[in-house]
Protein backbone atom coordinates (compact mmCIF):
# COMPACT_ATOMS: atom_id res chain seq x y z
CA UNK A 1 0.00 0.00 0.00
CA UNK A 2 0.91 3.63 -0.79
CA UNK A 3 3.17 4.40 2.28
CA UNK A 4 2.25 8.86 1.51
CA UNK A 5 -1.45 7.48 0.56
CA UNK A 6 -4.76 9.11 1.93
CA UNK A 7 -4.76 6.70 5.17
CA UNK A 8 -1.55 8.41 6.56
CA UNK A 9 -2.64 11.15 6.85
CA UNK A 10 -2.19 12.99 9.60
CA UNK A 11 -4.11 14.47 12.33
CA UNK A 12 -3.84 16.07 16.26
CA UNK A 13 -4.83 13.07 18.66
CA UNK A 14 -3.72 14.30 22.13
CA UNK A 15 -3.33 17.11 24.04
CA UNK A 16 -1.35 17.65 27.45
CA UNK A 17 -1.21 20.58 29.44
CA UNK A 18 0.31 21.24 33.00
CA UNK A 19 -0.36 23.75 35.39
CA UNK A 20 1.04 26.64 33.97
CA UNK A 21 2.39 30.01 35.85
CA UNK A 22 4.05 30.56 38.81
CA UNK A 23 4.82 26.98 39.07
CA UNK A 24 8.04 26.45 40.79
CA UNK A 25 10.30 23.29 41.65
CA UNK A 26 10.09 21.74 38.48
CA UNK A 27 12.44 21.65 35.76
CA UNK A 28 11.70 22.59 32.03
CA UNK A 29 12.47 18.95 31.02
CA UNK A 30 10.43 17.21 33.98
CA UNK A 31 8.20 19.86 32.91
CA UNK A 32 8.24 18.63 29.33
CA UNK A 33 7.76 14.80 30.29
CA UNK A 34 4.70 15.54 32.31
CA UNK A 35 3.24 17.42 29.29
CA UNK A 36 4.61 14.06 27.37
CA UNK A 37 3.11 11.79 29.50
CA UNK A 38 -0.59 13.59 29.80
CA UNK A 39 -0.59 13.57 26.09
CA UNK A 40 -0.46 10.57 25.52
CA UNK A 41 -3.04 9.65 28.34
CA UNK A 42 -5.57 12.28 26.51
CA UNK A 43 -4.83 9.93 23.54
CA UNK A 44 -5.50 6.54 24.77
CA UNK A 45 -2.26 5.70 24.18
CA UNK A 46 0.91 3.88 25.98
CA UNK A 47 4.19 5.63 26.12
CA UNK A 48 5.72 2.95 24.87
CA UNK A 49 3.04 3.66 21.28
CA UNK A 50 5.48 7.31 20.47
CA UNK A 51 8.31 6.89 18.15
CA UNK A 52 9.00 10.36 17.02
CA UNK A 53 9.77 13.59 19.44
CA UNK A 54 10.10 17.23 18.63
CA UNK A 55 10.90 19.90 21.64
CA UNK A 56 11.14 23.53 21.76
CA UNK A 57 13.00 24.46 24.53
CA UNK A 58 11.77 28.21 24.83
CA UNK A 59 14.22 30.70 26.14
CA UNK A 60 15.88 28.77 28.90
CA UNK A 61 16.76 25.62 26.94
CA UNK A 62 16.26 23.28 29.49
CA UNK A 63 15.10 20.49 27.62
CA UNK A 64 17.86 18.88 24.90
CA UNK A 65 18.08 16.03 22.92
CA UNK A 66 18.81 13.44 25.83
CA UNK A 67 15.68 14.14 27.80
CA UNK A 68 13.74 12.42 25.76
CA UNK A 69 15.45 9.26 27.16
CA UNK A 70 14.93 10.43 30.84
CA UNK A 71 11.35 10.69 30.12
CA UNK A 72 10.69 7.71 29.41
CA UNK A 73 11.22 7.45 25.68
CA UNK A 74 12.80 4.71 24.06
CA UNK A 75 13.60 3.76 20.26
CA UNK A 76 12.58 6.78 18.73
CA UNK A 77 12.09 6.78 14.80
CA UNK A 78 12.92 10.63 14.60
CA UNK A 79 13.82 13.14 17.08
CA UNK A 80 15.28 16.50 17.06
CA UNK A 81 14.82 20.38 18.91
CA UNK A 82 13.42 22.51 16.69
CA UNK A 83 13.91 26.45 17.23
CA UNK A 84 11.46 28.58 15.03
CA UNK A 85 10.95 31.00 18.00
CA UNK A 86 6.86 31.82 18.25
CA UNK A 87 6.48 30.26 15.07
CA UNK A 88 7.58 26.89 16.64
CA UNK A 89 4.79 25.10 17.32
CA UNK A 90 2.98 25.40 14.28
CA UNK A 91 6.63 24.41 12.44
CA UNK A 92 6.28 21.35 14.76
CA UNK A 93 3.24 20.17 13.63
CA UNK A 94 4.23 20.93 10.28
CA UNK A 95 7.19 18.21 9.98
CA UNK A 96 5.58 16.28 12.20
CA UNK A 97 2.05 15.62 9.86
CA UNK A 98 4.69 15.32 7.02
CA UNK A 99 6.76 12.90 8.82
CA UNK A 100 3.79 10.60 9.73
CA UNK A 101 2.26 10.89 6.40
CA UNK A 102 5.99 9.79 4.73
CA UNK A 103 5.89 6.65 7.38
CA UNK A 104 8.83 7.87 8.71
CA UNK A 105 7.19 7.78 12.60
CA UNK A 106 3.52 6.39 13.35
CA UNK A 107 3.20 8.70 16.85
CA UNK A 108 5.23 12.02 17.22
CA UNK A 109 4.77 13.85 20.01
CA UNK A 110 5.27 17.77 19.98
CA UNK A 111 6.34 19.51 23.30
CA UNK A 112 7.10 23.09 24.43
CA UNK A 113 7.97 23.61 27.93
CA UNK A 114 10.00 26.48 29.76
CA UNK A 115 10.85 27.65 32.87
CA UNK A 116 11.32 31.60 32.70
CA UNK A 117 10.15 32.86 35.85
CA UNK A 118 12.03 32.13 39.04
CA UNK A 119 10.94 32.63 42.79
CA UNK A 120 11.82 36.18 43.75
CA UNK A 121 12.56 37.45 40.41
CA UNK A 122 9.67 40.32 38.58
CA UNK A 123 8.38 38.67 35.51
CA UNK A 124 9.09 41.08 33.81
CA UNK A 125 12.92 40.04 34.47
CA UNK A 126 12.63 36.85 32.51
CA UNK A 127 12.24 38.47 28.88
CA UNK A 128 14.56 41.27 29.70
CA UNK A 129 16.73 40.40 27.14
CA UNK A 130 18.89 37.52 29.24
CA UNK A 131 20.61 34.84 27.02
CA UNK A 132 20.56 36.77 23.74
CA UNK A 133 23.94 37.50 21.78
CA UNK A 134 27.06 39.85 23.43
CA UNK A 135 28.94 40.06 21.02
CA UNK A 136 29.70 41.57 17.85
CA UNK A 137 27.36 44.12 15.89
CA UNK A 138 23.86 42.44 17.04
CA UNK A 139 24.90 43.19 20.52
CA UNK A 140 24.52 47.28 20.09
CA UNK A 141 20.65 47.14 20.48
CA UNK A 142 21.13 45.15 23.51
CA UNK A 143 24.42 47.13 25.06
CA UNK A 144 23.08 50.58 24.33
CA UNK A 145 19.38 49.96 25.90
CA UNK A 146 16.86 47.28 23.91
CA UNK A 147 16.34 44.97 26.31
CA UNK A 148 14.11 42.69 24.87
CA UNK A 149 10.68 42.62 22.96
CA UNK A 150 8.48 45.09 24.87
CA UNK A 151 11.16 47.39 23.43
CA UNK A 152 11.36 46.08 19.69
CA UNK A 153 7.46 45.41 19.71
CA UNK A 154 6.40 49.17 21.16
CA UNK A 155 8.67 50.46 18.19
CA UNK A 156 6.56 48.46 15.32
CA UNK A 157 3.87 49.80 17.11
CA UNK A 158 4.76 52.91 17.23
CA UNK A 159 5.44 52.98 14.00
CA UNK A 160 2.06 51.39 12.73
CA UNK A 161 0.35 54.21 14.63
CA UNK A 162 2.53 57.03 12.74
CA UNK A 163 1.22 56.10 9.95
CA UNK A 164 -2.23 54.30 10.33
CA UNK A 165 -3.38 56.57 12.96
CA UNK A 166 -4.09 53.67 15.50
CA UNK A 167 -4.41 54.21 18.93
CA UNK A 168 -3.31 53.45 22.41
CA UNK A 169 -6.94 52.60 23.52
CA UNK A 170 -7.63 50.45 20.31
CA UNK A 171 -4.62 48.67 21.67
CA UNK A 172 -6.32 48.32 24.92
CA UNK A 173 -9.43 46.89 22.97
CA UNK A 174 -7.62 43.36 22.29
CA UNK A 175 -6.83 43.25 26.02
CA UNK A 176 -9.73 43.84 27.37
CA UNK A 177 -11.47 41.19 24.48
CA UNK A 178 -8.83 38.63 25.69
CA UNK A 179 -9.54 38.95 29.27
CA UNK A 180 -13.34 38.88 28.40
CA UNK A 181 -12.41 35.07 27.13
CA UNK A 182 -10.23 34.29 29.68
CA UNK A 183 -13.00 34.60 32.35
CA UNK A 184 -14.37 31.83 30.55
CA UNK A 185 -11.85 29.93 30.78
CA UNK A 186 -10.56 27.54 34.15
CA UNK A 187 -6.62 27.23 32.91
CA UNK A 188 -6.68 31.29 32.38
CA UNK A 189 -3.77 32.67 34.92
CA UNK A 190 -5.72 35.74 34.67
CA UNK A 191 -9.83 35.90 34.75
CA UNK A 192 -10.65 39.03 36.55
CA UNK A 193 -12.38 41.39 34.23
CA UNK A 194 -9.94 44.49 32.53
CA UNK A 195 -11.58 47.53 32.03
CA UNK A 196 -10.07 49.81 28.87
CA UNK A 197 -9.86 52.52 31.47
CA UNK A 198 -7.48 49.94 33.83
CA UNK A 199 -5.24 49.72 30.75
CA UNK A 200 -4.91 53.36 30.18
CA UNK A 201 -4.00 53.51 34.08
CA UNK A 202 -1.57 50.24 33.74
CA UNK A 203 1.52 51.60 34.20
CA UNK A 204 3.76 52.14 30.92
CA UNK A 205 6.61 49.38 29.98
CA UNK A 206 7.89 51.06 27.14
CA UNK A 207 5.86 53.90 25.53
CA UNK A 208 2.89 53.03 24.04
CA UNK A 209 3.16 49.63 25.45
CA UNK A 210 1.02 49.46 28.86
CA UNK A 211 1.62 46.73 31.09
CA UNK A 212 -1.87 45.20 29.84
CA UNK A 213 -0.61 45.71 26.43
CA UNK A 214 1.88 42.85 27.45
CA UNK A 215 1.92 39.12 27.87
CA UNK A 216 2.04 37.42 30.93
CA UNK A 217 5.17 34.81 31.41
CA UNK A 218 4.59 30.67 32.87
CA UNK A 219 6.48 28.42 33.73
CA UNK A 220 4.95 24.90 32.61
CA UNK A 221 4.57 22.47 29.58
CA UNK A 222 2.24 21.88 26.72
CA UNK A 223 2.59 19.01 24.43
CA UNK A 224 0.53 17.55 21.63
CA UNK A 225 0.62 13.90 20.01
CA UNK A 226 -0.09 13.41 16.47
CA UNK A 227 -0.42 10.37 14.09
CA UNK A 228 -2.25 8.86 11.52
CA UNK A 229 -6.29 9.76 10.83
CA UNK A 230 -6.92 6.05 10.67
CA UNK A 231 -5.36 4.81 13.77
CA UNK A 232 -7.04 7.93 15.65
CA UNK A 233 -10.34 6.89 14.91
CA UNK A 234 -9.99 4.32 17.16
CA UNK A 235 -8.18 6.96 20.26
CA UNK A 236 -9.87 8.54 23.21
CA UNK A 237 -10.21 12.03 21.45
CA UNK A 238 -12.15 13.64 18.44
CA UNK A 239 -9.62 13.98 16.09
CA UNK A 240 -8.32 17.38 14.99
CA UNK A 241 -7.78 17.73 11.17
CA UNK A 242 -5.02 19.62 9.77
CA UNK A 243 -6.63 21.32 6.34
CA UNK A 244 -3.74 23.17 5.42
CA UNK A 245 -0.45 24.68 7.01
CA UNK A 246 2.16 27.63 6.01
CA UNK A 247 5.62 29.38 7.27
CA UNK A 248 6.71 32.94 6.21
CA UNK A 249 9.94 33.59 7.22
CA UNK A 250 10.77 37.12 4.89
CA UNK A 251 14.54 37.52 5.91
CA UNK A 252 13.44 41.62 6.34
CA UNK A 253 16.16 44.20 5.27
CA UNK A 254 16.81 46.35 8.37
CA UNK A 255 17.16 49.08 6.12
CA UNK A 256 15.04 51.83 3.91
CA UNK A 257 12.33 50.45 3.14
CA UNK A 258 11.57 47.73 5.81
CA UNK A 259 7.86 46.84 6.19
CA UNK A 260 8.61 46.35 9.79
CA UNK A 261 5.60 47.66 12.19
CA UNK A 262 3.83 47.94 9.00
CA UNK A 263 3.37 44.45 7.71
CA UNK A 264 4.27 41.11 9.28
CA UNK A 265 5.02 37.60 7.30
CA UNK A 266 1.38 36.67 8.39
CA UNK A 267 -0.17 37.39 5.07
CA UNK A 268 2.31 35.18 2.98
CA UNK A 269 2.10 32.35 5.78
CA UNK A 270 -1.72 32.23 6.01
CA UNK A 271 -2.06 32.58 1.95
CA UNK A 272 -0.41 29.26 1.56
CA UNK A 273 -1.96 27.58 4.65
CA UNK A 274 -5.45 28.89 3.19
CA UNK A 275 -4.38 27.11 -0.11
CA UNK A 276 -3.68 24.14 0.83
CA UNK A 277 -6.99 23.79 2.84
CA UNK A 278 -8.42 25.44 -0.32
CA UNK A 279 -10.45 28.11 2.01
CA UNK A 280 -10.23 31.47 1.82
CA UNK A 281 -9.96 33.51 5.31
CA UNK A 282 -13.67 34.69 4.75
CA UNK A 283 -14.18 30.57 5.45
CA UNK A 284 -12.38 30.77 8.96
CA UNK A 285 -14.80 30.69 12.05
CA UNK A 286 -12.28 31.47 14.54
CA UNK A 287 -8.64 32.41 14.70
CA UNK A 288 -6.01 31.31 17.48
CA UNK A 289 -3.14 34.36 16.98
CA UNK A 290 -0.13 34.83 19.10
CA UNK A 291 -0.66 37.80 21.10
CA UNK A 292 2.71 38.10 22.59
CA UNK A 293 1.56 41.84 22.77
CA UNK A 294 -1.91 43.48 21.86
CA UNK A 295 -0.06 45.13 18.77
CA UNK A 296 0.52 41.92 17.64
CA UNK A 297 -2.48 40.40 17.58
CA UNK A 298 -3.32 43.43 15.82
CA UNK A 299 -1.35 43.09 13.12
CA UNK A 300 -1.87 39.52 12.30
CA UNK A 301 -5.34 40.56 12.01
CA UNK A 302 -4.52 42.64 9.51
CA UNK A 303 -1.80 39.95 8.03
CA UNK A 304 -4.72 37.39 7.33
CA UNK A 305 -7.07 39.52 5.80
CA UNK A 306 -9.57 39.61 8.63
CA UNK A 307 -9.72 43.02 8.13
CA UNK A 308 -8.45 45.56 5.45
CA UNK A 309 -4.67 46.58 6.30
CA UNK A 310 -3.88 49.74 8.30
CA UNK A 311 -7.46 48.87 9.70
CA UNK A 312 -6.78 46.89 12.69
CA UNK A 313 -7.35 49.28 15.13
CA UNK A 314 -11.02 50.52 14.68
CA UNK A 315 -11.88 46.51 13.44
CA UNK A 316 -10.84 45.13 17.47
CA UNK A 317 -12.62 48.43 18.92
CA UNK A 318 -15.61 47.38 17.51
CA UNK A 319 -15.74 44.55 19.47
CA UNK A 320 -15.77 42.45 16.73
CA UNK A 321 -13.03 39.86 18.41
CA UNK A 322 -14.52 39.91 22.19
CA UNK A 323 -17.19 37.02 23.00
CA UNK A 324 -20.27 38.00 20.88
CA UNK A 325 -18.67 39.63 17.88
CA UNK A 326 -18.49 38.23 14.01
CA UNK A 327 -14.82 36.79 15.17
CA UNK A 328 -13.57 35.25 17.93
CA UNK A 329 -10.31 35.80 18.23
CA UNK A 330 -8.21 33.90 21.34
CA UNK A 331 -10.94 32.12 23.06
CA UNK A 332 -9.03 30.86 25.91
CA UNK A 333 -7.67 34.25 26.43
CA UNK A 334 -4.54 34.29 24.55
CA UNK A 335 -1.03 34.63 26.05
CA UNK A 336 -2.15 38.03 27.07
CA UNK A 337 -4.89 36.66 30.07
CA UNK A 338 -4.37 32.85 29.85
CA UNK A 339 -0.99 31.43 29.88
CA UNK A 340 2.32 32.32 27.88
CA UNK A 341 3.46 28.54 26.01
CA UNK A 342 4.80 30.44 23.10
CA UNK A 343 2.57 29.12 20.21
CA UNK A 344 1.54 26.16 21.84
CA UNK A 345 -0.91 28.63 23.82
CA UNK A 346 -2.89 29.31 20.29
CA UNK A 347 -2.53 26.08 19.27
CA UNK A 348 -4.09 24.13 22.44
CA UNK A 349 -6.85 26.97 22.43
CA UNK A 350 -8.01 25.63 18.73
CA UNK A 351 -7.33 22.15 19.74
CA UNK A 352 -10.32 22.61 22.60
CA UNK A 353 -12.20 24.25 20.28
CA UNK A 354 -11.83 21.77 17.53
CA UNK A 355 -13.11 19.30 19.66
CA UNK A 356 -15.37 20.63 21.29
CA UNK A 357 -14.51 21.12 25.06
CA UNK A 358 -14.01 24.97 25.02
CA UNK A 359 -16.96 24.48 27.54
CA UNK A 360 -18.42 28.17 28.87
CA UNK A 361 -16.41 29.84 25.96
CA UNK A 362 -16.84 26.84 23.22
CA UNK A 363 -17.91 28.66 19.73
CA UNK A 364 -20.96 26.66 18.39
CA UNK A 365 -19.38 26.86 14.97
CA UNK A 366 -16.07 25.52 14.74
CA UNK A 367 -15.85 24.01 11.38
CA UNK A 368 -12.54 26.17 10.52
CA UNK A 369 -9.82 27.30 13.14
CA UNK A 370 -6.79 29.34 11.96
CA UNK A 371 -4.04 29.15 14.33
CA UNK A 372 -0.91 31.85 13.82
CA UNK A 373 2.80 31.41 15.44
CA UNK A 374 4.78 34.39 15.42
CA UNK A 375 8.47 34.51 16.00
CA UNK A 376 11.44 37.10 16.80
CA UNK A 377 9.95 40.71 16.04
CA UNK A 378 7.56 39.45 13.82
CA UNK A 379 10.39 37.49 11.38
CA UNK A 380 8.74 34.42 11.23
CA UNK A 381 4.89 32.85 11.01
CA UNK A 382 3.87 29.66 10.99
CA UNK A 383 -0.19 28.91 10.44
CA UNK A 384 -2.30 25.57 11.02
CA UNK A 385 -6.16 25.32 10.11
CA UNK A 386 -7.33 22.65 11.97
CA UNK A 387 -10.97 21.69 11.67
CA UNK A 388 -12.86 19.09 13.50
CA UNK A 389 -14.03 17.79 10.02
CA UNK A 390 -12.08 15.41 8.00
CA UNK A 391 -10.89 17.69 4.97
CA UNK A 392 -12.30 14.61 2.30
CA UNK A 393 -15.27 14.24 3.68
CA UNK B 1 24.41 45.28 34.67
CA UNK B 2 21.90 48.04 35.67
CA UNK B 3 19.46 49.06 32.80
CA UNK B 4 20.21 52.75 32.15
CA UNK B 5 24.27 51.28 32.10
CA UNK B 6 25.66 51.00 28.83
CA UNK B 7 26.83 46.96 27.86
CA UNK B 8 29.88 45.42 27.27
CA UNK B 9 30.03 44.27 23.68
CA UNK B 10 32.99 42.29 22.57
CA UNK B 11 33.97 42.51 19.18
CA UNK B 12 34.02 39.41 16.74
CA UNK B 13 35.34 38.24 13.34
CA UNK B 14 32.37 40.12 11.59
CA UNK B 15 32.69 43.37 13.42
CA UNK B 16 36.36 43.77 13.84
CA UNK B 17 36.96 46.82 11.37
CA UNK B 18 33.58 48.55 12.50
CA UNK B 19 34.79 48.83 15.91
CA UNK B 20 38.57 49.80 14.68
CA UNK B 21 36.90 52.54 12.82
CA UNK B 22 33.89 53.29 15.73
CA UNK B 23 37.60 53.68 18.11
CA UNK B 24 38.07 56.45 15.85
CA UNK B 25 34.45 58.03 16.35
CA UNK B 26 33.87 56.91 12.16
CA UNK B 27 30.85 54.94 11.33
CA UNK B 28 31.63 52.85 8.66
CA UNK B 29 28.45 50.49 6.77
CA UNK B 30 29.24 47.45 4.57
CA UNK B 31 29.11 49.01 0.79
CA UNK B 32 29.59 46.54 -2.35
CA UNK B 33 32.63 46.75 -3.88
CA UNK B 34 30.84 45.65 -7.45
CA UNK B 35 27.90 48.19 -7.11
CA UNK B 36 28.38 50.63 -4.54
CA UNK B 37 25.15 49.70 -2.95
CA UNK B 38 25.19 50.27 1.16
CA UNK B 39 23.86 47.31 2.96
CA UNK B 40 22.50 46.61 6.51
CA UNK B 41 25.17 45.85 9.06
CA UNK B 42 25.00 42.33 9.66
CA UNK B 43 24.56 41.00 5.78
CA UNK B 44 27.08 39.55 4.12
CA UNK B 45 26.35 39.64 0.54
CA UNK B 46 25.24 42.54 -1.58
CA UNK B 47 21.67 42.90 -1.22
CA UNK B 48 20.99 44.97 -4.39
CA UNK B 49 23.40 42.63 -6.68
CA UNK B 50 24.03 39.54 -4.85
CA UNK B 51 27.59 40.09 -4.91
CA UNK B 52 29.82 38.74 -2.02
CA UNK B 53 32.36 41.81 -2.01
CA UNK B 54 31.65 43.73 0.86
CA UNK B 55 33.84 46.52 2.30
CA UNK B 56 33.32 48.91 4.98
CA UNK B 57 33.33 52.10 4.18
CA UNK B 58 33.51 55.73 6.07
CA UNK B 59 29.85 56.67 6.30
CA UNK B 60 28.30 60.24 7.39
CA UNK B 61 27.49 59.18 10.67
CA UNK B 62 23.77 61.29 10.05
CA UNK B 63 20.15 59.69 10.11
CA UNK B 64 16.78 60.42 11.13
CA UNK B 65 13.94 58.81 13.48
CA UNK B 66 11.91 56.39 11.99
CA UNK B 67 10.28 55.21 15.34
CA UNK B 68 11.31 54.82 18.94
CA UNK B 69 9.96 53.94 22.60
CA UNK B 70 10.33 55.91 25.67
CA UNK B 71 11.05 53.34 28.59
CA UNK B 72 10.49 54.39 32.40
CA UNK B 73 13.77 53.31 33.78
CA UNK B 74 15.05 55.34 36.65
CA UNK B 75 18.77 54.13 36.29
CA UNK B 76 18.91 57.29 33.30
CA UNK B 77 19.55 60.56 34.26
CA UNK B 78 18.21 62.79 34.27
CA UNK B 79 14.50 61.77 34.50
CA UNK B 80 14.25 58.47 34.46
CA UNK B 81 13.23 58.02 30.71
CA UNK B 82 15.32 55.47 28.50
CA UNK B 83 14.96 57.16 24.66
CA UNK B 84 15.30 54.09 21.99
CA UNK B 85 15.33 55.19 18.65
CA UNK B 86 15.28 52.98 15.19
CA UNK B 87 17.38 54.85 13.12
CA UNK B 88 17.32 55.38 9.04
CA UNK B 89 20.86 56.61 8.34
CA UNK B 90 21.21 58.26 5.75
CA UNK B 91 22.88 55.61 3.36
CA UNK B 92 19.95 53.52 3.88
CA UNK B 93 20.76 50.88 6.50
CA UNK B 94 18.78 51.30 9.99
CA UNK B 95 20.16 50.78 13.27
CA UNK B 96 19.00 50.77 16.96
CA UNK B 97 20.03 52.57 19.65
CA UNK B 98 19.82 54.96 22.19
CA UNK B 99 18.95 58.56 21.64
CA UNK B 100 20.87 60.92 24.20
CA UNK B 101 22.04 64.31 25.20
CA UNK B 102 19.15 67.15 25.55
CA UNK B 103 15.47 67.04 23.75
CA UNK B 104 16.21 63.21 23.61
CA UNK B 105 12.46 62.69 25.20
CA UNK B 106 11.29 65.60 22.68
CA UNK B 107 11.75 62.76 20.05
CA UNK B 108 9.41 62.55 16.89
CA UNK B 109 9.58 61.13 13.67
CA UNK B 110 12.22 61.82 11.03
CA UNK B 111 14.24 63.87 13.66
CA UNK B 112 17.59 64.22 12.46
CA UNK B 113 20.02 62.90 14.86
CA UNK B 114 23.80 62.52 14.14
CA UNK B 115 25.69 59.45 15.63
CA UNK B 116 28.72 59.54 18.37
CA UNK B 117 30.24 56.80 20.13
CA UNK B 118 30.47 56.17 24.05
CA UNK B 119 33.11 53.48 25.37
CA UNK B 120 31.81 51.80 28.45
CA UNK B 121 35.19 50.53 29.92
CA UNK B 122 36.18 47.51 28.89
CA UNK B 123 34.17 47.41 26.16
CA UNK B 124 33.91 48.25 22.46
CA UNK B 125 33.01 51.75 21.19
CA UNK B 126 28.82 51.83 20.99
CA UNK B 127 27.08 54.30 18.17
CA UNK B 128 24.68 56.67 20.12
CA UNK B 129 22.36 58.98 18.48
CA UNK B 130 22.02 62.68 19.52
CA UNK B 131 19.37 64.80 18.07
CA UNK B 132 21.06 67.71 15.21
CA UNK B 133 19.50 70.25 17.27
CA UNK B 134 20.94 68.74 20.85
CA UNK B 135 23.66 71.48 22.02
CA UNK B 136 25.16 68.16 24.30
CA UNK B 137 29.04 66.55 23.38
CA UNK B 138 28.96 63.26 24.65
CA UNK B 139 32.24 62.41 27.14
CA UNK B 140 33.52 59.65 24.76
CA UNK B 141 34.14 57.19 28.40
CA UNK B 142 31.44 57.00 30.27
CA UNK B 143 30.85 54.53 33.73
Amino acid sequence: MDQRGQHRRAVIAGLGMTDMGKIYGRTSAQLAGEAIRLAVKDAGLRLSDVDGLLTNTGLYGGTDMYAGKDIGLRDLRLQSQVQAFGSSAGVMVQYAALAVESGAADAIVCVFSDTPLHPGERTGASYSGKGRVSGGIPAIGYATGMRGAPTMYAMAARRHMLTYGTTSQQLGAVAVAARQWAAMNPQAQFRQTLTLEEHQDSRVVADPFHLFDCCTVSNGGIAILITTADRATDLAQPSVHLWGWGQAHPGRLHARGSNFGLEGPGRESSTSALSMAGITVDDIDIAQLYDCFTFTTLLTLEDYGFCPRGEGGPFVASGAIAPGGSLPVNTGGGQLSSYYMWGMTPLSEGIIQARGHGGDRQVAKNDLIAVSGNGGYMDFHSTLVLSPHDPKE
Amino acid sequence: MEPGQFGKITRDSASTEFFDAAVQGQLVLPQCRHCAAWQPLTTQICTACDHHDLIWSPASGRGSVVTWTIVPDPTVEPDGQRVMVLIELHEGPWLVTRLVGDGATDVRHAMPVTISFVTPPGGEPLPLAIGESSNDQLDDQVA
